[in-house]
C-alpha cells in the first residue's frame, strides 16, 4: 500500500496500475504467506494470466513460508508456480519492493519480453517436422 | 410520429423471471481487503443469502506458538494485526506477564501506552481511509495514508520496523524512547490532525458519502452484543464498553479521555466513532508525553530479564541466568492467565496456558474481527450488493488477525 | 494429575484452606449448581468454574439470563489439550458481563474417547464459528451445533492439527506441490560472488 502512495510513489518506475483481473496482468505479486487452502487458486490465478507473465514472491513468508513452517504453510510459493524475483524482508520495506521492480526490468532487458518463467510465445523449442506421407 | 406521441413516457417494467444467481467474492478480489470469500445468492442486486469462507490465511500462529518459547512468540504475534502490531506486543507480553507475576515500571507501562495509542490511531487511520477510497473518495484515503505514514515513521524510530515491531519484552521494552522522540511526536502529531480533519471536512458533508454509509449493515445492539462485537463496532451501537475503561490495564485509569458512541450502529456511525477515537487517542498520548516518568524500561527480575552484559562476563550468577534465558526460555510458573487488551478492532485477547516448562501449552488469541465477520451475513442480507463493500470495510477485517 | 497445570492450581484453590472466601460468582455457582462444580480457583485475578458436561447447558443459561451474572458478552472459546492426563481436553469459555463488570472463565473437561459437550451457540451466537473452529481444531464435537463444517481449514483435511499429537509440518496439499532442485543460472550480476554457497540457489524444476 505504502509503495503505492505517494511517499514512495511506484509509478516513478513504470509500475503503474493494479489490474483487476489476472487476465490483464503482466505481473504476479504474491504479497503475504500463502497457505494450503490458498494454493489451488494461486495456481489458477497464474494459469489465468496471459503470456509472457512474470511472477514476483513479496517477502519472506511468500518466497520460503518464512518462520511459518507448519501444518498449513506453504514452504515458498516456488512450490506451486515459478518465481522470477524473491523481495527479502518479513515485510520487506517499500525500498526493497522499488528494487524488486528494477531489479524485473533488468531480468527482462536482458532475456528479451519473454515471461522468465511461463511459456514462451515467440521461441519453438522443437522443430516441425512434416510428414512425408 | 403518432405511434411516439402515443407510446407511454415510461417503458412497462418486465417481468424476466429474475432468477437467483450465485456471486462469488473474493477469495482473490481487489475490494476484500485480505483474502476472504463470500457467496452470494442475489436476487436482482439484493442479497439473499451470503456464506463466508475464511481461512486463507490461516498460518498455524498457536500450533507455532506451542512450538516455540515465550520470548520467540512476539514476532509472530507482530504478524497477527499487521496494521497495529504494537498492540499485539502489548497484549501478549501482558498475558505473560501475568503469568509470572512480574510488573513493567511505570516508565516502560507509559511508553507503551504511546506506542499502542499511535498503533491505534494508525489502525484506524487505515480502517478509515480504505473504507473511504471504497465508496469512491481516493483523495481522503491518500491523506489518511499520509498521515499514517508519519506515525509509522516514528514507530520506526523507536522499534526499528515499521510494522514488525518486536518492541516489548517480559517485563520491560525492547529499549526506551530515543532522544528527541517526544518532540519529533508531537511535531508530527499536529500534522496527523492536520491532515485527519482536512479528510474528514472533504467527506463528513459528502451527500454520496453519507448515503452510501448511512443506515447501511445496521446490527441491532442485542445482536451485536450476542455475536460479541467489541471495540468501535459496539461503541457504534451505544455501548460504552471499552477495556481500557473497563478493566483498566496499563496506566490508563491515569489518564483521561472520553468514549464516544454511536446511536443506530451502521457503518457511518462506526466511521464517525473511528474518527472521534483517533482524536482521542492523540489526547491520550499527549498527556502520557507530559505525565511521562523517568526510571528503567524493563524490569530487574532475572527470570524474565537477561542480566547485564558485565555481570555475564564478570559473575558465574550472570552466566548461568543467561545461558538459561537463551537456551530454554523464561519459564512461568504453571497456571493460565487471560489478558484481553483494548486492540484496533476490539478486544484482543490473549490466552496462555503454562506447565512450567519453555513453551506454552497453549497460546490462544482471541481475535476481535473473527466475531465481525462472522456477523455479516446478517448485516449484508437485504443490503444490494454494493453494499457489501462498505459493510466490510467498516468492519476492518484483518485478515492475519481473523484467521492466525 | 500433579503434572498438569490447570487443575494443579484449581486443587489447591479446592483445599479447605484456600478456599476460605471464593470470589462471589463461584460461590453462586456453588449454591446453585454445586454438584456439577468440580473445582474452582481464581489463579492471577482470573475467577475460574470447572463444571461437569452435563447439564452443562442450565448452567450458561443460569449465566446469562441470572440478574446477578448477566453475562452478555461470550468473549472467547476454545480448547486445550493436556495430552498425558486422563481427561484430555478441557473446552475454555470466556465470558463478560458489560453491566455488571466482571468476568468468569468456564472449563469443562472433556475426554479424549467421544469428545463431545453441548453447543453453546443458542445462547450467544458468537459461539457459532468458535465451536465451528475448536472443532476442526481439535475434534470436539458440539451437540446441537447447526454446521460443524471446517472453517479455517479445508474439505479433505484429515486430522485435527492442533491436538498435540498432530505433527507440526505434516501437510496435506490440495495442489501437488512442485519438486525442487539445485539451479544456477542467474548470471554474474546477479551474484557476483562465484563459487559461494549462497549463489546456489535452490529452484524448482519446471512442471
Amino acid at each position: 500500500m505504502a509503495v503505492s502512495a505517494s511517499h514512495y510513489d511506484q509509478s516513478r518506475f513504470g509500475a503503474e496500475i493494479p489490474r483487476f483481473s489476472p487476465r490483464q496482468a503482466d505481473v504476479l505479486w504474491v504479497v503475504g504467506t500463502v497457505n494450503q487452502k490458498m494454493a489451488p487458486i494461486l495456481k489458477r490465478v497464474y494459469e489465468q494470466m496471459a503470456d509472457p507473465k512474470w511472477v514476483i514472491a513479496f517477502g519472506a513468508c511468500a518466497s520460503s513460508g518464512g518462520f511459518y513452517q507448519n501444518y498449513t504453510a506453504v514452504p515458498g510459493i516456488d512450490r506451486i508456480i515459478p518465481v522470477d524475483i524473491y523481495i527479502a524482508g518479513c515485510p520487506p520495506r517499500p525500498e526493497a519492493v522499488l528494487d524488486g521492480i528494477i531489479e524485473l526490468q533488468r531480468l527482462i532487458q536482458e532475456r528479451g519480453p519473454h515471461g522468465t518463467s511461463g511459456l514462451n510465445p515467440r521461441q519453438i523449442k522443437e522443430p516441425l517436422v512434416l510428414s512425408r506421407e | 410520429m403518432e405511434t411516439t406521441s402515443a407510446s407511454p413516457r415510461h417503458l412497462k417494467p418486465l417481468d424476466f423471471g429474475a432468477e437467483p444467481m450465485v456471486v462469488e467474492l473474493g477469495p482473490q478480489h481487489p475490494a476484500m481487503h485480505g483474502i476472504t470469500r463470500f457467496q452470494c445468492r442475489l436476487d436482482g442486486e439484493v442479497v439473499e443469502e451470503m456464506v463466508p469462507d475464511i481461512g486463507y490465511l490461516h498460518r498455524g500462529f498457536e500450533k507455532e506458538a506451542e512450538a516455540t518459547n515465550y520470548i520467540k512468540i512476539i514476532p509472530y504475534t507482530d504478524r497477527l494485526n499487521y496494521v497495529s502490531p504494537l498492540i499485539n506486543n502489548v497484549g501478549y507480553v501482558m498475558a505473560v506477564e501475568k503469568l509470572f507475576g512480574v510488573e513493567a515500571p511505570r516508565r516502560a507501562q507509559y511508553a507503551r501506552v504511546i506506542m499502542s495509542e499511535i498503533s491505534r490511531v494508525t489502525d484506524h487511520l487505515t480502517c478509515n481511509g480504505a473504507s473511504a477510497m471504497e465508496v469512491g473518495a481516493m483523495t481522503v484515503f491518500l491523506w489518511f495514508i499520509k498521515a499514517r505514514e508519519y506515525l509509522w515513521e516514528l514507530v520506526e524510530e523507536v522499534t526499528g520496523a515499521r510494522l514488525t515491531t518486536n518492541w516489548t519484552r517480559i517485563g520491560g521494552n525492547a529499549n526506551d524512547l530515543p532522544y528527541g522522540f517526544l518532540s519529533m511526536l508531537e511535531e508530527r502529531l499536529k500534522k496527523v490532525e492536520e491532515a485527519v480533519n482536512e479528510g474528514e471536512v472533504l467527506i463528513l458533508r459528502n451527500k454520496i458519502f453519507i448515503d452510501r454509509l448511512k443506515d447501511v449493515g445496521i446490527l441491532s445492539r442485542e445482536r451485536a452484543l450476542s455475536y460479541g462485537f467489541t471495540g468501535p463496532m459496539i461503541r457504534a451501537t451505544g455501548v460504552p464498553y471499552d477495556l481500557r475503561r473497563a478493566d483498566p490495564y496499563l496506566v490508563y485509569d491515569e489518564l483521561d479521555f472520553e468514549i464516544p458512541v454511536g446511536t443506530v450502529g451502521d457503518c457511518f456511525d462506526r466511521f464517525l466513532v473511528r474518527q472521534e477515537e483517533i482524536r482521542q487517542s492523540i489526547r491520550i498520548i499527549r498527556q502520557a508525553v507530559d505525565k511521562l516518568p523517568p526510571g528503567d524500561y524493563h524490569c530487574r527480575d532475572r527470570r524474565v530479564w537477561m542480566p547485564e552484559k558485565y555481570e555475564v562476563f564478570n559473575s558465574i550468577e550472570g552466566l548461568i541466568d543467561h545461558f538459561k534465558i537463551v537456551m530454554e526460555g523464561p519459564k512461568p510458573p504453571p497456571g493460565e492467565a487471560y489478558m484481553g487488551v483494548e486492540g484496533g478492532n476490539g478486544e484482543l485477547g490473549f490466552y496462555v496456558v503454562s506447565d512450567g516448562s519453555g513453551h506454552p501449552v497453549k497460546c490462544r488469541v482471541r481475535p476481535p474481527c473473527f466475531n465481525f465477520v462472522s456477523a455479516v451475513p446478517e448485516m449484508t442480507i437485504g443490503h444490494y450488493v454494493a453494499d457489501i463493500v462498505p459493510i466490510f470495510g467498516s468492519i476492518n477485517m484483518i485478515g492475519g488477525e481473523l484467521e492466525r | 494429575m500433579s503434572q498438569d497445570p490447570a487443575t494443579g492450581g484449581a486443587a489447591s484453590a479446592a483445599a479447605p484452606a484456600a478456599a476460605a472466601q471464593p470470589p462471589a460468582l463461584t460461590r453462586l455457582l456453588l449454591e446453585r449448581f454445586g454438584d456439577r462444580v468440580l473445582s474452582h480457583h481464581t489463579q492471577h485475578g482470573d475467577e475460574t468454574v470447572s463444571i461437569r458436561r452435563e447439564g452443562m447447558l442450565d448452567v450458561f443459561s443460569f449465566l446469562k439470563d441470572d440478574p446477578r451474572c448477566a453475562f452478555e458478552l461470550m468473549i472467547d472459546l476454545t480448547a486445550v489439550d493436556y495430552l498425558p492426563r486422563a481427561p484430555r481436553f478441557e473446552v475454555v469459555v470466556h465470558l463478560k458481563s458489560i453491566g455488571k463488570n466482571h468476568r468468569l472463565r468456564v472449563k469443562i473437561p472433556v475426554a479424549e474417547q467421544a469428545p463431545e459437550v453441548d453447543s453453546i451457540q443458542g445462547l450467544w451466537v458468537a459461539a457459532n464459528w468458535y465451536e465451528r473452529e475448536c472443532h476442526e481444531m481439535y475434534g470436539i464435537t458440539f451437540k446441537g451445533h447447526p454446521n460443524l463444517a471446517p472453517l479455517l481449514l479445508y474439505d479433505g483435511f484429515e486430522g485435527y492439527p492442533l491436538r498435540k499429537d498432530y505433527p507440526k509440518g505434516y501437510q496435506q496439499p490440495l495442489v501437488p506441490m512442485r519438486p525442487v532442485r539445485e539451479r544456477y543460472d542467474y548470471g554474474e550480476r546477479f551474484h557476483p560472488v562465484k563459487h559461494s554457497h549462497a549463489a546456489a540457489v535452490t529452484e524448482p524444476t519446471e512442471g
